[in-house]
């Protein structure tokens, strides 16, 4: 029993000779990243390529005009009408006709830093025309992504887990909050606002939500309005 | 016969005298002795640099960033340098550097800042030995065999985007970094052999 204890506490020596830590020292590190002070929108009118609607054949910056006309090239800017065949069920073929633009919105969310207070969520809602004209309400949506970079600073391409809330509403009962904490967590807002398509061939950014309704050769003629309006809440 | 024997006790006399100065010519043997004891000691000084003005500083703390809007990052207006000064007698010693993440929930400015390792020789003259970023400085270990002749001197500071400035895995801070407050640690361990 001795002989063990000796033999322990020699042990205990060589390890303490071998490597002993003598002083630590801790230093505290820290930054504040600040939160914007407001937000900057910036509008674009995208025009999708023909053969992969996911990439951009071009764009126009519509910020300052405030306005999102969906437009085509055909004179007098109306809708251009197109036929979907949905065959997915071979008894069951359908065919549909539906009046589409050449062009959708991507609306980035920027921000401005000037201090505090700082911006917490950001409130995204349709209000109905107030002229009396037909509301777009059911027949757009908008479709809520957190975007990212890469780390070569290009965009990361979307996932259906970037898609923020239930991803797309219909503008109609559109009244939205996104936390940029909670929600964002580090990505910034972008809103893609589209014309109900009801394609069965369309992506989870496509995909229609319920309620929707495409623009059909027996609508009534017209001009279709609405406000969308983003507000920066703090 | 008394005579005789008193002439014995004479040459013993004189030949212990003769021993006796013998022993006296002798050297005697001493040990000195000391005993140095294990002396350690690990201090550092932390300085905050604005321009070229440096104030000593207790914490790396950057404080509330600024952004740029023409480049879209956020800067700060200080960077760090924390001296770090070992006294060992020890045969041999390291010194690490340790850190834990500089967190806000689960985002963290780990890939935001440069860490620059330094062999200071004196104020004006000293060796870079590694420049990474925080995630990256974490267990990083430096000998007394490579610190010979200078002391380590640590800089840290938020990375700006340019090549030639930061560290090849460090990025500045974007628009898109969650805001809030952002803590963590660094430590600095002496550790003898």
């Amino acid at each position: 029993m001795k002989k063990s204890f000796i033999i322990m506490f020699i042990l205990m020596g060589l390890c303490l000779f071998v490597s002993s830590e003598v002083f630590a020292v801790d230093l505290p590190a820290s930054a504040i990243v600040p939160g914007p002070s407001a937000i900057d929108p910036s509008v674009l009118s995208v025009i999708p390529n023909a053969s992969n609607p996911k990439l951009w054949e071009s764009y126009t910056d519509v910020t300052r005009t405030g306005k999102l006309e969906f437009t085509t090239s055909l004179p007098g800017e109306v809708l251009r009408l197109k036929t979907f065949i949905d065959d997915t069920d071979p008894d069951n073929i359908k065919t549909y006709n539906i009046f589409l633009p050449d062009n959708y919105f991507s609306i980035d969310v920027g921000y401005v830093w000037a201090g505090a207070p700082y911006v917490a969520k950001i409130t995204v809602e349709f209000l109905l025309p107030t002229d009396g004209s037909p509301s777009l309400g059911d027949r757009a949506t908008a479709t809520f992504m957190g975007k990212s970079r890469k780390a070569d600073g290009s965009e990361k391409e979307e996932e259906k887990g970037d898609a923020i809330g239930d991803g797309k509403y219909l503008l109609t009962s559109l009244n939205e909050q996104v936390d940029l904490t909670d929600d964002l967590d580090g990505k910034w807002l972008r809103l893609y606002v589209g014309i109900v398509a009801m394609d069965p061939d369309a992506d989870f950014l496509d995909e229609d939500v319920s309620g929707a309704v495409p623009f059909v050769p027996g609508d009534a003629p017209g001009t279709y309005t609405g406000t969308l309006t983003i507000t920066a809440g703090y | 016969m008394k005579k005789y024997n008193l002439k014995i006790i004479g040459c013993l006399v004189v030949v212990l005298g003769l021993i006796s100065v013998s022993f006296a010519a002798d050297s005697q043997v001493l040990t000195p002795k000391a005993v140095i004891p294990p002396a350690s000691a690990l201090s550092v000084k932390v300085s905050k640099i604005s321009g070229d003005t440096w104030t000593s500083a207790t914490s790396i703390d950057f404080s509330t960033l600024v952004f740029n809007a023409k480049y879209g990052i956020f800067t700060s207006i200080c960077y760090y340098a924390v001296d770090v000064e070992i006294k060992s007698n020890a045969a041999d010693w390291q010194v690490k550097h340790e850190t834990t993440a500089i967190a806000n929930g689960s985002a963290t400015l780990d890939e935001n800042i440069n860490v620059t390792f330094m062999k200071q020789i004196d104020a004006w003259r000293a060796v870079k030995l590694l420049k990474v970023n925080f995630a990256e400085s974490n267990g990083r270990v430096f000998s007394k065999n490579t610190l010979s002749g200078g002391q380590l001197r640590i800089y840290y500071g938020l990375a700006t985007g340019e090549k030639s400035n930061d560290a090849p895995n460090a990025k500045p801070v974007d628009a898109s970094k969650n805001f809030g407050n952002y803590k963590g640690t660094v430590k600095i361990t002496l550790t003898e052999n």
